[in-house]
């Protein structure tokens, strides 16, 4: 089974939506912060990174996927903000391998990319890729 | 002195000769002086005075004719009269020696003594003569001098009358220039008086109240219609006065005669051929010692054309003022929509943390309804739909604090916490401003007496300071919000850590369109309103600021006080503590 790192600092959201990708079978590490997900998530071995990008704790988002990619650098991320996602594109481009999920989430459609990035059909993990494709 | 008994000298060598002579002469009139020798004669007639001598030609020593000639020799006795006498009769040598010594007649011895008697009796009245001519000739020379000492003084007194005359006359004679010099002062006068009197259209008169003459000038007959040959009299003049103002001008005028001194009243006439005119007339009313009036003169001015202009004026100066009116309660207008614009402007800026943060509880609610209407799992309904509940709280907060921000103007203060105004508006920046390495530090004093405020003005401030540290800033700033007390004041400051702004910029910082980012949006309005909301309040704001070290903005609030505290019984307590008991307590220190 994949198992997922997800970072939110909205408790409801967090709740709701390890509640949700469990139901559909996926192994779920949730964390509230980005410090407690730097430190305890790397020993639960993710496959894929689920994390908001502005976060209280002043780790952003691409903070928490710099910090992981040290440990696992092919690790795929996907981004959920309430931003627009034009304010995003540069510093996802940047980061690569990530994908943007838009907030409020459908999540039949979060479902669908994460297939998609764990099956590598959704091409998230150049740096130079078109994450619009993914949007 | 005539009184004294007069004096003769009888000299002759032997005593029976004097004794014959004393026997002869013997007289209460004559004081006879023997001397039996030249030198007693000389010798008494050094001591006395004599009216005659006596002489005996014939002496042993110094002879008779020899003390003559001695006796003439001396100015004291020069005119002393001497008889000689002679024993021989025809001795004709004798006689003439005794002529050239200084005799004046001889007698032969045996003396007549008649004859004697008789020549010493025209001596002696010689004597008496010459003594009384030459008091006379004294008292006269007395009479002189007196007399010339007199015309001395009178000569000295003329010479003084003399000065006096000249001076007199020289001023009589500058009396008489200045005299002339004013004559013609007073002929300018009266021409100029005239001259003002036909230029000011103005006229005129001088009543001498005691006599009862009065004059007015032709000017003054002009203005009021008078023809130029009729007698003058006040009864006509206040016939011209309008009759609607006829009976308070008459009033006014018994007035000043009874008790008044200016007169100053303006008035309608009726002019024969121009008809209503209007008229200034101003005088002055002189009394004498005892207040009764005496003179009462003063002009009469036609001021109908003043008049009008005035009423021009007044309704220009009305419809100004209307006007202007108008256009303070549309720059009013103007104003308030400005700084609402404003505030929308911030709230652009701001809309992109406004939507992230709205999606927050919308992604939440969003995912609850997902999570409950699977129904994969025994769904706890009752966890989820409070999730609902408080999210959409949230969410409906967040819509209510962007309202409240960009609400219609509010124009009330009302004492308020500048701290909590800070964290509410911390609240707003922190979590709507989507920037990286934004920090936001608050730095709050405990103590804050309140400041009468309006609270969403002072937010706009605030925000406005923070944005423009943000969007100078670029990406990393930190911005610290301090607050302090002291002096009857409370300081707010906001400091950032951003580039600056350079001094030729810092001195138009609150001039209104004063923008560095005119091609990024900025109005240019936001510090020139901040400036003016702060004013407003009573207080200030200034600019402290270093290239390359940053900007720090502080605002200096009046501090609220407590007004009504020592009228109530309670009003000391509550001042300790500090805690107002009504927003009414409170005023704006700067209206006090």
């Amino acid at each position: 089974m994949p198992k997922i790192l997800l970072v939110d600092d909205d408790a409801a959201c967090v709740g709701f939506l390890r509640r949700l990708l469990a139901d559909c079978g996926h192994e779920v590490a949730a964390f509230q912060s980005g410090h407690e997900a730097t430190a305890e998530g790397a020993a639960f071995e993710p496959d894929l990174l689920i994390t908001d990008w502005l976060l209280k704790d002043h780790m952003d988002g691409a903070a928490i996927v710099a910090s992981l990619r040290e440990r696992y650098p092919a690790l795929p991320a996907i981004i959920i903000s309430g931003l627009p996602k034009e304010s995003l594109r540069v510093a996802l481009e940047r980061l690569g391998n990530a994908v943007l999920v838009e907030k409020p989430i459908d999540f039949d459609h979060l479902v669908g990319k994460i297939e998609g990035v764990l099956s590598g059909t959704v091409q998230a993990a150049h740096r130079h890729g078109d994450n619009r494709s993914g949007a | 002195m005539l009184t004294d008994r007069v004096k003769i000298l009888l000299v002759d060598d032997e005593a029976r000769n004097l004794d014959a002579l004393e026997a002869i002469l013997a007289s209460p009139d004559y004081d006879l002086v023997r001397a039996d020798s030249a030198d007693q004669a000389l010798l008494a007639l050094l001591r006395k005075d004599f009216a005659a001598l006596v002489l005996d030609i014939r002496m042993p020593g110094v002879s008779g004719l020899e003390l003559a000639r001695i006796v003439k020799q001396r100015k004291r006795t020069e005119h002393v009269p001497i008889l000689f006498l002679t024993a021989h009769l025809l001795d004709e040598g004798d006689v003439l020696q005794g002529y050239g010594a200084g005799a004046v007649d001889y007698l032969s011895k045996p003396v007549n003594p008649d004859i004697l008697r008789s020549k010493i009796a025209v001596f002696v009245d010689l004597f008496c003569k010459t003594r009384a001519l030459a008091g006379a000739n004294a008292a006269l020379q007395n009479e002189i001098g007196e007399r010339q000492k007199a015309q001395e003084a009178l000569h000295v007194a003329n010479e003084a009358l003399e000065t006096r005359v000249q001076e007199r006359t020289a001023d009589l004679t500058a009396t008489n220039n200045a005299l002339r010099q004013s004559e013609e002062r007073l002929r300018d006068a009266h021409d100029s008086l005239r001259l003002a009197q036909r230029a000011g259209g103005g006229g005129v008169w001088d009543w001498n109240v005691v006599t009862g003459e009065t004059y007015v000038s032709p000017e003054f007959r002009d203005i009021y219609g008078f023809k130029s040959g009729e007698p003058f009299s006040w009864e006509k003049w206040l016939a011209a006065v309008h009759p609607d103002e006829r009976e308070h001008i008459a009033a006014a005028r018994r007035t000043l005669l009874e008790s008044g001194e200016e007169w100053n009243q303006e008035f309608r006439i009726r002019h024969p051929l121009r008809g209503e005119r209007w008229f200034a007339s101003i005088g002055r009313l002189t009394r004498d010692v005892q207040g009764r009036p005496l003179r009462f003169s003063g002009i009469s001015l036609d001021i109908t054309e003043r008049k009008r202009t005035e009423r021009e004026l007044a309704h220009y100066r009305d419809r100004l003022e209307q006007l202007v009116g108008e256009q303070t309660r549309k720059l009013q207008q103007s104003m308030d929509q400005l700084r609402r614009s404003e505030r929308l402007a911030s709230v652009g800026t701001l809309a992109t943390g406004i939507a992230h943060e709205i999606n927050n509880p919308l992604n939440a609610i969003f995912l609850a309804t997902q999570y409950g209407l699977r129904g994969l799992q025994p769904v706890d309904y009752v966890e989820t739909l409070e999730c609902i509940k408080r999210e959409a709280e949230r969410a409906g907060q967040i819509v209510k604090n962007l309202l409240r921000f960009t609400r219609e103007e509010q124009t009330s203060k009302s004492p308020s916490d500048v701290n909590d105004m800070v964290q509410h508006v911390a609240g707003l920046i922190q979590s709507y401003l989507p920037v990286e390495n934004f920090k936001l530090d608050l730095d709050l004093s405990s103590a804050l007496p309140p400041v009468a405020m309006n609270t969403t003005e002072i937010e706009q401030v605030v925000v406005n300071l923070i944005k423009n540290a943000v969007e100078a800033g670029g990406g990393a700033v930190r911005v610290a919000i301090r607050t302090a007390a002291g002096n009857g004041q409370v300081t707010l400051s906001v400091a950032d850590t951003g580039p600056g702004i350079p001094p030729e910029h810092q001195l138009h910082i609150f001039d209104p369109f004063f923008t560095t980012k005119r091609t990024s949006g900025g109005t240019g309005l936001g510090l020139s309103l901040c400036h003016t909301i702060v004013t407003e309040h009573g207080g200030r704001i200034y600019l402290q600021s270093e290239v390359g070290r940053g900007s720090t903005f502080t605002i200096e609030f009046p501090a609220a006080v407590l007004q009504s505290a020592e009228k109530s019984g309670d009003g000391a307590a509550t001042a300790e503590s500090g805690v107002p008991r009504s927003e009414s307590d409170y005023v704006c220190q700067k209206s006090c």
